[in-house]
């Protein structure tokens, strides 16, 4: 089993006022390749904070971060939107499209950021991605055009067409009713499945956690506890 | 490079999207930004063309491409400086013929003139003189008719007079002085002061003792009463008027003819004699009747209005000038044409002088064909031969007898007052007046000093040693030489206006300054080096300087509107940057979330960054463009409808009555590119503020 994401003694503390508040506390935790976890706990437990350390988009107060190998804390503004570009997709809880690209193009973002391919491969791989959300009939529609359901759609596209190697999806759900949430979850766990990619996502819903393969649970900030779906398992095959 | 312009492609496309969404944003900065290059490009088309204009005006005129005068002058030359200035010591070209060989032996070069400007004076001759003149010629030729004539004009004079005076005491402080005039014009009421005038000339001294007095009378006591004889302020350029007409190709002959060849004389610049020579009255119909054909309504300009008010009483302009047989024409046409019978030729003046805006047009018309013709229009004309007074530099008094040969203007530059700022005078007058010597002079003195044992004199202190100045000419006080001193300084008062001369005797001499025309002036900083290196190798201790600087203050004139409107248009462009940098702001602050988006999904600063200017920039194209483009039309119509001069500061500026200003491609770029720079510069803060927004932002809950 291969670690791609390794938190070791991680603190995180957000100085309030003259308080401080302290979001995660000495969290030691592993992610493996190919695993579908859920991070669960109330609100304000650190789920979020968890996830922007993972996600490279924080720093810990303490403690270290590795991510595909690398130590978060030692890297500069550059190397880490590098790291987010090359090795990590995001999914949000309101979607954060961009409103003023179509579908295509909000897929098609990351792929010109990267750049190193041809205007052939990238279409060819952006309609793929589209095809695997099913949204090909909607390609040229805006964000606003879509309905909640698709738009989380096209940020799952937007998030996996540079076939990353961590998706990371806080609370992906909450802002959908259950039966697209559901579908949203099945379909993060199919490619979960064809592909391999490590996902990690916040929540508090329990149809979500029953279809996760490993649980993390959080409180105050602190690892409590952590399960596995045996009826669920994920991409690495139950432990 | 592909994936830059690809990425740079998107980002466009998202600025583009994104100006459509913002609205107010975009409204406000886009209006400002449509101003700005509306107001760029309006005003530097009008000064490039204003510009343009005075370019023409100056170096077609008087001032030539490059202006050549002495490297250890006191002061700069400036051909227009104006009252001001114009007694500057520019030093002299020793030796015309020289440089003039030197230069014109460039390949770049296609003449040089020489040239020297003077101002004098010239007195003319009163209608009083005039009459006098009549009355004594007509006595010698005997002829009753024109005897009696000439007496009837004078009386008419001396009716005109009384009227003044009498008018004068009621306001005037110096009563005695003005009841001796009143008595001596009462002198011509009684006939007997003209019974002796009325025989033919005897030639008998005895006979004639009765007519000398009162013709000594007549040109002691009442001429000098007389106002109507003026001192004529003339500025003129002396030059080789043989070649001028070449080298200055715009010029043209309005009336009379040119300078011929090696003869001396004036000519007369059209633009001066209308606005100074020409007889007050009709000055005036000139100027009413151009206003009012050019639109103006008499009651709307209060100028015009009160110019109109005091025509009527400029009638006597008139009057004194017509002799009896005049007067009697002018009576009847103007009693057809006002249709009244038995009115005196003073209330049916005045009473055609009283125009108004349907009455200029015919009476203007009228003026021409039916008095005109009994007047002296122009205080001096072509054919006279005026005597012009000037001072030298050391202070003495010369004069000579100039003719006038013609009038003439600089075609395309026919309204520009700085073209028509000079008349022209042959070089030989000129160097006379200016009390400094030609070879022939020079030898006169050479022969004089050896007759009379004379140090040596040199050109520099000839002046001063003919006309008094420092040491004594004469070693041992007889002063038994022929030249005159203090109130004889006249000394070149003899008549030699019908003097030939040649080629050599114009070149070899002195001047004051020298017009270089080139043959190719576009590149004129090149062509001042060359011909400076020229004069500096034959080491002839000249300074070359460019037109505009030549001009004096005139050719800097426009250099310090630039500045100014530089500056205003600067502060336009610092309001401008404070309201742009704040709408951005705003707006930038509103896409917090969606710039959070793009660095977590993983876009560096830099794209932030060029996302937002990228906005500014469409955005400066677009509405910089509509401004520019919006600008160029308007001024493409006044290229052709022009725009009028309603001042007489704007018809200084424009060169003339209208501008007609023209507009190119470079103009409306550089519209567009110093608004789409200034939008530039005020997003840069913003966009800064947008590069460093976090991507945990993107992770807060809500859009
Ligand atoms: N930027 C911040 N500044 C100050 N405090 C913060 C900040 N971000 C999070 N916190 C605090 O840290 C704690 C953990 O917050 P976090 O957002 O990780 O919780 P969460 O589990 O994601 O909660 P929710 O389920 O409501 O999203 C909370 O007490 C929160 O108030
Ligand atoms: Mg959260």
């Amino acid at each position: 089993m291969k670690p791609v994401v390794e938190l070791a003694s991680v603190d995180k503390d957000y100085p309030l006022g003259k308080v401080t508040v302290k979001a995660l506390r000495n969290v030691d935790l592993t992610f493996y390749r190919g695993e579908f976890t859920t991070v669960a706990g109330p609100s304000g437990s650190g789920k979020t904070t968890l996830l922007n350390l993972v996600g490279c988009i924080d720093v810990p107060t303490s403690g270290e971060v590795r991510v595909d190998g690398q130590l978060t804390s030692e890297l500069g503004d550059r190397d880490l939107t590098r790291l987010r570009l090359e090795k990590l997709g995001f999914i949000f809880q309101a979607f954060n499209l961009i409103a003023a690209l179509d579908l295509y193009q909000n897929v098609e973002f990351p792929l010109l950021l990267q750049g190193g391919m041809t205007r052939k491969e990238r279409r060819t791989r952006v309609l793929e991605m589209i095809e695997r959300v099913d949204l090909t009939p909607q390609l040229r529609q805006r964000p606003n055009e879509l309905s909640g359901g698709q738009r989380q759609r096209v940020a799952i596209a937007r998030a996996l067409v540079t076939r990353p190697r961590i998706v990371l999806a806080d609370e992906p759900t909450a802002n959908l009713d259950s039966e697209t949430g559901r579908t949203i979850i099945d379909l993060m766990k199919e490619i979960n499945e064809d592909q391999e990619t490590t996902f990690i996502f916040s929540t508090h819903d329990p149809m979500v956690i029953e279809r996760a393969g490993r649980i993390v649970h959080l409180r105050d900030g602190q690892l409590v506890d952590e399960d596995t779906n045996s009826d669920s398992g994920d991409a690495r095959g139950a432990p | 490079m592909n994936r830059h312009l690809e990425r740079l492609g998107m980002l466009i496309f998202i600025g583009i999207r994104n100006l459509r969404s913002q609205r107010t944003k975009t409204l406000i900065v886009g209006f400002i930004m449509v101003f700005g290059a509306f107001l760029v490009v309006t005003t530097t088309a009008l000064l490039d063309s204003i510009e343009d204009g005075m370019t023409r005006s100056i170096t077609g005129s008087l001032a030539g491409h490059l202006q050549l005068y002495s490297a250890d002058a006191e002061d700069d030359l400036a051909l227009f400086g104006g009252q001001l200035f114009d007694n500057q010591n520019i030093g002299i070209i020793e030796d015309f013929a020289e440089v003039r060989r030197v230069v014109e032996g460039l390949d770049e070069v296609e003449a040089v003139l020489p040239m020297g400007l003077g101002r004098g004076t010239a007195l003319t001759s009163s209608p009083t003189d005039e009459a006098i003149d009549a009355l004594r010629q007509a006595r010698l030729e005997g002829d009753p008719l024109e005897i009696e004539a000439a007496i009837e004009r004078l009386q008419q004079i001396g009716a005109l007079l009384k009227t003044e005076f009498e008018n004068r005491l009621s306001v005037a402080s110096d009563v005695e002085e003005i009841d001796r005039a009143l008595a001596d014009i009462e002198t011509l009421e009684d006939p007997e002061f003209w019974e002796p005038l009325r025989v033919p000339d005897s030639g008998d001294l005895f006979d004639e003792a009765d007519a000398r007095d009162s013709m000594e009378f007549l040109s002691t006591r009442i001429a000098s009463l007389s106002e109507d004889g003026r001192t004529l302020f003339l500025r003129f350029l002396g030059t080789d008027t043989g070649r001028f007409p070449e080298a200055f190709d715009r010029l043209k002959v309005v009336r009379g003819e040119k300078i011929p060849p090696f003869e001396r004389g004036l000519l007369v610049s059209e633009r001066t004699a209308q606005r100074y020579f020409k007889n007050r009255v009709a000055r005036d119909l000139d100027a009413i009747r151009d206003e009012v054909e050019g639109g103006t309504l008499i009651a709307e300009n209060p100028s015009l209005e009160s110019r109109v008010q005091a025509l009527p009483e400029q009638y006597n302009r008139v009057l004194i000038e017509l002799d009896p047989r005049g007067a009697a024409q002018v009576r009847e046409a103007l009693q057809e044409h006002l249709g009244s019978e038995d009115q005196t030729l003073t209330q049916l003046l005045r009473e055609f002088l009283a125009v108004d805006d349907q009455t200029i047009g015919p009476r203007h018309d009228l003026f021409y064909e039916v008095i005109a013709p009994h007047i002296d229009l122009y205080a001096i004309d072509v054919g006279d031969t005026v005597a012009v007074r000037t001072f030298t530099r050391g202070g003495f008094l010369r004069a000579a007898n100039v003719k006038i040969w013609g009038t003439f203007e600089f075609s395309g530059l026919e309204d520009a007052d700085i073209a028509g700022s000079a008349h022209l005078m042959d070089m030989v007058t000129f160097r006379d007046l200016m009390g400094v010597f030609g070879e022939e002079e020079m030898a006169e003195l050479r022969a004089i000093r050896e007759d009379v044992g004379l140090r040596d004199v040199q050109r520099d202190s000839a002046e001063d040693e003919l006309f008094g100045g420092g040491g004594s000419l004469v070693d041992d006080g007889d002063s038994s030489v022929g030249f005159g001193l203090a109130d004889e300084a006249v000394s070149f008062d003899r008549d030699r206006s019908s003097f030939t001369y040649d080629q050599q005797a114009i070149d070899q001499g002195i001047a004051l300054n020298a017009a270089v025309i080139l043959r190719d002036a576009s590149d004129l900083r090149a062509s001042q080096a060359l011909v400076q290196a020229a004069v500096d190798e034959a080491d002839l201790g000249l300074q070359v300087v460019d037109w505009q600087s030549a001009s004096g203050i005139v050719g800097q004139f426009i250099a310090v509107i630039r500045v100014t409107l530089f500056i205003a248009m600067g502060i336009i462009f610092l309001i401008a940057l404070v309201i742009i940098n704040n709408a951005v702001v705003m707006a930038t602050m509103e896409r917090t979330s969606e710039i959070g988006t793009l660095r977590a999904i993983g876009a560096p600063r830099s794209t932030v960054l060029t996302m937002i200017l990228v906005e500014t920039v469409v955005l400066g194209v677009v509405a910089g463009g509509i401004g520019a483009f919006g600008a160029a039309g308007l001024l493409l119509y006044f290229g052709q409808v022009g725009i009028g001069a309603t001042n007489d500061v704007l018809r200084f500026l424009f060169s003339g009555p209208r501008l007609y200003p023209m507009v190119t491609v470079a103009h409306v770029l550089a519209g567009v590119a110093a608004i789409t720079a200034v939008g530039l510069i005020s997003t840069l803060y913003p966009a800064r503020l947008a590069a460093r927004i976090q991507p945990v932002t993107a992770m807060r809950r809500g859009e």
